[in-house]
This record gives structure tokens, sequence and C-alpha cells, in this order.
């Protein structure tokens, strides 16, 4: 109960004042699960592109991390090349997870990540070998992904 | 949902000495905020589920657990400085025993202790909402009481049917009216419930509760009908001069326009003084009764008792009977009238015995004054007498001397020598004189 309690405040917390670039979907059934649309963060590769996220959050959230996957394939080191579209983002690692961490927090985490890159700590290391070495190519590729899988009425 | 790992759980997998050692002196220190709720686990599901209260004003973010992110229950802070819901942080130690906030290793027991009793205040002072608040209970109290209140006084509290073979709960207000747990169908859905449900179905759940006012269109609930129909500006009312005369009918919202152009408008003010006057009158009609019988009463005690019964003792006494009549009139009653009189009759003795007293110690002096002179006069006498004793002695004793001289042949003294004589034979005569005293008194 105090789970639903919680997220439910974090819920009305984010609609107020949703993090930047960030629309925030969920079926009333369920809090546990929302989706979310990103918008590319201007400046960047990801520009322009419309990115759908999933996250969902564990019954015994806050005391676990909640699982974060983009549903729009990406090209970033940190996120699976897949249709999974997991996320390499460290405050969501188990040890580094605290429950007094917050979802909106989480969600502008994410959105840097797209800003800043963090090819140390990768999970695709091509891309983050691309990305470090071979910055051009890197923004090639990942503008080509953002126009085949991000644009327009992108898949879910 | 409940999550799957309960406090309670959490503890016996982990770390079950430290937190057993944390709670006893959590119960003994968050005694103060709302009753059980500080002694975290199993005790809080009690009655109020505390972290489930709706706040009345937006809560102190300092205020705000970092894990729950509800007002602290039971606040515990850590060395780190850190505070949290005591069952937050033993839930989030189970699964890391590091603090929630900064990471750092944390050891339950050792490391953390009660939040000031300063917070606990705070927290106690936050204003909430009933818990049945959905229920109807608008109630709005202290967390500290709000306990208190759901457990003992909230009309609203779910309490078992009074039926004693009904496993069901029903409101503590409908505990009076028996067993509601039958099946009733809604007149309006055709769906099956409780009764005990019906009510607030058919207020909120009812896909067709609502329905469109015939006359006005405007949607309500069908059970509030009647409150509707109060104010539903199509329903038929009649003229508000209707008490002075005016017989026409319309709908509320045409009666407004019609008030001033009835024909009646001009009696109203008049009736209204009319009324105004006919009130004033019942008023002071009803003030008159109230002193005629105020009169009736004084009457009856005053004055006619004395009259029957009290004009015997008054001749026993023989007073005049004018002054008895002028003085009964103002008393109450008979005893105080007798009273009166008898302190009248008193005073009058008293005055009596004064001048009693007065007239003894007249007399008294009188007596005194004139026994005195007649003391006086009688010493008086009694010198004369003695005088007049001596003198007759004296010429007593001269006779006999003469006598005597004249049986011895002695010639008599002359008269000029009878001083000289009696001088001479003085220092005899007191003897001889006191013999023949005895001899023979003198004759008086």
């Amino acid at each position: 109960m105090s789970a639903a309690k919680r997220i439910g405040k974090e819920l009305a917390e984010c609609e107020a004042a949703p993090p930047q670039g960030m629309k925030i979907t969920y079926n009333e059934s369920d809090l546990h699960r929302w989706n979310i649309t990103l918008a590319g963060p201007a400046d960047t590769v990801y520009a322009g592109g419309t990115f759908h996220i999933t996250m969902v959050l564990p019954p015994d959230y806050p005391f676990k991390a909640p699982i974060v996957n983009f549903t729009t394939r990406l090209y970033h080191p940190n996120v699976t090349n897949d249709t999974l579209g997991n996320i390499c983002l460290s405050i969501l690692k188990p040890e580094n997870w605290k429950p007094a961490s917050r979802i909106k927090g989480v969600l502008e985490a994410v959105r840097h990540l797209l800003i800043e890159p963090n090819p140390d700590d990768p999970l695709e290391t091509r891309i983050a070998e691309e990305y470090k070495n071979n910055r051009a190519e890197y923004d090639k590729n990942a503008k080509q992904y953002v126009d085949r899988y991000a644009k327009g009425d992108a898949k879910k | 949902m409940p999550p799957p790992n309960t406090p309670e759980e959490g503890v016996v997998a982990t770390n079950t000495s430290s937190i057993l050692a944390l709670r006893p002196s959590m119960s003994r220190d968050g005694g103060g905020d709302g009753g059980g709720g500080g002694g975290g686990g199993p005790s809080s599901a009690a009655a109020v589920d505390l972290r489930l209260l709706e706040y009345e004003d937006a809560v102190d973010e300092n205020l705000i657990c970092p894990i729950c992110r509800v007002a602290l229950v039971g606040p515990v802070i850590t060395n780190c400085d850190h505070v949290f819901c005591h069952r937050c942080l033993v839930q989030a130690h189970a699964l890391n025993p590091v603090c929630p906030v900064d990471r750092l290793p944390l050891k339950l027991v050792s490391e953390t202790r009660p939040a000031p009793k300063i917070v606990q205040n705070q927290l106690d002072n936050l204003n909430v909402r009933c818990p049945n608040h959905a229920r109807g209970c608008h109630l709005v109290v202290a967390r500290s009481l709000v306990e208190n209140h759901v457990t003992r006084y909230c009309d609203k509290t779910m309490v078992p049917c009074p039926h004693p073979s009904c496993e069901h709960t029903v409101v503590r207000n409908d505990v009076g009216k028996g067993c509601l747990h039958y099946d009733v169908q809604c007149e309006y859905c055709e769906g099956n419930m409780l009764k005990a449900d019906l009510e607030i179905h058919q207020d909120q759940k009812c896909p067709n509760r609502k329905k469109d006012c015939e006359l006005c269109s405007a949607e309500f609930v069908r059970n509030k009908q009647e409150e509707h129909m109060k104010e539903c500006p199509e329903v038929e009312v009649s003229c508000k001069y209707a008490p002075f005369g005016c017989t026409q009918q319309m709908s509320r919202k045409m009666a407004e326009g019609h008030g001033e152009k009835c024909d009646y408008r001009v009696v109203g003010p008049v009736g209204e003084q009319l009324a105004e006057l006919r009130s004033e009158l019942t008023a002071l009609q009803e003030k008159d009764r109230m002193k005629d019988r105020r009169i009736k009463f004084l009457e009856n005690r005053g004055y006619t008792l004395p009259a029957s019964n009290a004009t015997e003792a008054i001749s026993d006494i023989s007073l005049p009977e004018s002054s008895t009549n002028a003085d009964m009139a103002p008393y109450e009653s008979r005893d105080q009238y007798f009273l009166s009189l008898f302190e009248t009759m008193e005073s009058k003795v008293e005055r009596l015995s004064s001048a009693l007293a007065e007239v003894e110690g007249r007399h008294s002096m009188m007596l005194i004054n004139e026994t005195l002179q007649i003391k006086d006069q009688l010493t008086e006498i009694r010198s004369t007498l003695g005088v007049l004793g001596m003198h007759v002695r004296w010429l007593m004793n001269f006779r006999l001397q003469e006598r005597g001289r004249v049986g011895a042949g002695s010639p008599a003294m002359p008269g000029s020598l009878a001083g000289n004589q009696q001088g001479t034979s003085d220092p005899n005569l007191p003897r001889r004189l006191s013999d023949t005293m005895r001899e023979h008194p003198p004759r008086l």
C-alpha cells in the first residue's frame, strides 16, 4: 500500500512538472508501468527523434530500482542495440540504487544519457569504441537510427 | 497491493537481532506519534495506517520520508543525520545495509536513534483528513488524534455487523439499523448488492444514478431528487404574495419577474407590517397574562390568608384591628406575618422592661434620699434627747441634794452658788449619779 502511495505521489509530481522533453502516460489500473515519450534533446544526434521508454516499478519499489527500457531502438553506447533496449544507468544498478532516489531523477538521468553518453561504462562496447575514436561515424549511425526508428509514427 | 517484503520478513531473513534491539527503543520514544504508529511493523497495522492519510496542507519537505515520500511515521535519525520512517529504514536496510540516502554503511542498532522530540511533535501536529473521508466523514484533525477519532468516535468507521452470525462489517452509524447484509436490487441499474452498500452505490457508482430533470433538463443524482426539487428553476411555485391573496402559480424562475408585477405587491409591505404588529401583539398578550398571574399569586399569598385565619390570633394579642390590617399587606406569607408580629412584640417588651428598670431606679433613689433625711433627723433628736436627759439628771441630782441638805439641816444654797456647788460636788457626783441612776432611772 505504501508503495502505491509513493508511486501516486511521484506520478503527481511528474505530471505537475514533467522532466524536460518527456510525456508520461500510464494505465490507471497499473501504476507500476509507465510509458514515457522522450523528445530527443536538441543539439544532439538524437534531436528530432521521439523515443519511447517503458518504466516498470517493481512491487517492492522504492526498495528496488525501477526497470527502464527504451522500446524505440537507438544507437547509443549505453543502450543495448536490440529490441529490448536495456539501459546501463549507474543509479539503476542494484548496488547503487537507494530508496531515496526518485523517478524524476531517473528520467532526468536517462535524458542526460542521450546528451552525454558514458562510453567508459558501456553496454555496447563496439559503439562505445566508435564514440570514442570515430565520432563522425558514430554521429552518422546514430542519426540513421533516429531517422529509421524514431521518426513519425514510431513503433512503440 | 502488499509488498512481498514486509518488514517482518526482511528482518527475520537478515538482521533479526538488530531489529529486535531497535524496536523497544522505538516503542518507548515513538509514543508521541499518533499512538502505535511509531512502533513500526505489526502494531501500526492496528487501526489507522498513518502512511495512507491525506494531509490537509502541504507537508514541509523536511518532514517527508525520502523512502515512502509521505510525512514521517515513527521517525528515526541515522548517525549521518538522515531521517526516515522506522519501518522504511528497516525495510531498506534489510535489502542493503547502507543509508538509503548517502549509501554509507549503516548499522541499524548502534547508528540510528529515534528522531528528536521536536520532529515528532511537528509530525503530530500535522492536520490530516479522517481516513473515512470517502465514506463521508469530513473531519480534519491533528495526526496524533486521528487514531482515537477513528477507533472510538468516527461514525463512518467500519465495525463488525451487530448480527451475531454475520461476518461482514458495517459503518458505525448503521449499527443501530440491524444487519444490512442481505441482497437487494438497485432500482436504477438492476444490479445486485448488499443493502449496506446500496446508498453509496446509488449516490456515487450506479451507472444510471443520474437523471435529467423533466422540467429543467439539468442532471441530478436520483437519490437527491428532493434537494433538486427545492432549487429546480422550472418547478411550479406560488407567488410570494400568496398569503395576501395572489393565487397565481408559476415556475420558480418566473416567480421573480412576477413578484415585481404582482397586483398584490402593494399589499405586501403592509401585510408584512401587519404580521409584525400581530407578532408584537401576541408577545404583549403573553406578557399581560404573565403579569395577571403574578398579581393573582401575590393576592393569594399576602392578603387572603391573614384575613381568614390570623385575625383571631391578632385579637388574642389584643392589637388594634386597623393597624394589623395596614401592617399585613406587605407580607408575603402567614409565617412571615407572625414573625414580624412577634418581633414588634419583643421590641415592646424590651421597651417596657427598660422603662421598668428606670422607674425602679428612680424609686430607690427617692427612698434613699428620704431615709437619709429621716436618719439625720433621728440622730438630731437623739442628741437632743441626750442633752435633755442630762438636764433632767442634773435637775434630779440638784433636787436630791437639796432634799438631803434640808434633811441634814444645812441651809439651802443660794441660786448664784449653784454653779460653784455643782462644780465642787462634781467629783463625787458622777459616782453617785450613776448609782442613783441605777436605782432610780429617770422617767421621760
